[in-house]
């Protein structure tokens, strides 16, 4: 009957704590009860502080590096790609194998702008006439300049006063001094066409059949 | 069997000799002289090729309002063409390539990076 006494002591025990309850025993009382059954129990009027819980892990985590970072370098590009040795076959040749460029504008191998703004270019101001110049006594090297060719290039106020006055055969004009890049040497041989393109090119005369 | 060797050779020669001849040179090809001495031999010197530029603009489009018809007449400068001067005006990014440290050496193509 080894149950029954245990049954008859824990009814003891509540009906102690009840009649404990019903006869209001005091704060102290109640707390030494509590202390006897609860092991931490806070002195009354404290809380007992939470502890942190810190778990430990049950296995070392695995390391993971970062993936990596994509710099995507642009490759070099030239600004331009113009591939300027087709283009500067492709233009038209004189007998010495410069570019020839009154022949490069009159087949239309190139359209050059006559302004920087390509919406507002002006018509280019071409004047159709030739200018005979002939040394004294020499018929055959008489020298006849179309203004036609250069005006499609060039404005009058680029050759015009400074570099011929606007009278034919006013400017004593020499081989010697093309040569030294006066007159026609101030573009002849340097952008334009040179001597070694041969003398008919501006003694037409020359160019004559012997 | 002699004779075609000889040939071939030739043939190399002469190839050899054609492509050298044909360099990038052409007439109206204008080294700008260096204004600053002070950095010789540091950038190639600007060349500035003249057929380019007539194929796209006739003569009195630069000449004479922004360039004299003389080498070494204008003092082009990197500090005027950064200012919009000279080739700037054009080369601005609209209307040809910008001048910037992408395209240095489009224009500084000068074999020699001599003295001004």
């Amino acid at each position: 009957m080894q149950w029954r006494r245990c049954v008859k002591l824990l009814l003891l025990v509540v009906l102690v704590a009840i009649a404990g309850q019903g006869t209001g025993c005091t704060l102290a009382t109640r707390q030494k009860i509590m202390k006897a059954v609860f092991e931490d129990v806070p002195p009354p009027g404290q809380r007992k502080p939470p502890e942190p819980y810190v778990g430990h892990p049950r296995r070392e985590p695995v390391y993971e590096p970062p993936p990596p970072v994509m710099v995507l370098v642009k490759p070099y590009e030239p600004v331009f790609q113009y591939d300027w040795k087709t283009m500067l076959r492709a233009l038209p040749k004189d007998a010495v194998g410069g570019i020839d460029w009154v022949a490069a504008l009159d087949d239309g191998a190139i359209e050059p702008r006559t302004s920087i703004d390509p919406e507002h270019a002006p018509q280019q101001i071409v004047l159709p006439l030739d200018i005979h110049l002939e040394p004294e006594n020499l018929p055959l090297f008489k020298v006849t300049f179309p203004h036609k060719q250069h005006t499609e290039w060039l404005a009058c106020n680029n050759c015009h006063p400074k570099v011929f006055t606007m009278q034919a055969g006013a400017d004593p004009i020499s081989m010697q001094k093309i040569y030294a890049g006066e007159y026609c040497g101030v573009c002849h041989g340097k952008v334009a066409f040179a001597v070694p393109t041969g003398c008919p090119r501006c003694h037409l005369a020359l160019a004559a059949p012997q | 069997m002699m004779r075609c060797r000889l040939t071939v050779f030739l043939a190399v020669i002469l190839a050899g000799l054609g492509s050298s001849a044909q360099s990038d040179d052409v007439l109206g090809d204008i080294t700008i002289p260096r204004e600053d001495a002070t950095s010789a031999g540091t950038t190639p010197l600007a060349v500035f090729p003249h057929w380019k530029h007539r194929m796209y603009f006739r003569c009195n489009v630069c000449h004479d309002t922004l360039f004299q018809m003389q080498v070494g007449a204008d003092h082009i400068t990197m500090d005027a063409v950064r200012d919009g001067q000279f080739c700037a005006v054009c080369h601005d990014g609209k209307t040809a390539f910008e001048v910037g440290f992408d395209t240095c050496e489009l224009c500084h193509t000068a074999v020699a990076s001599g003295s001004p």
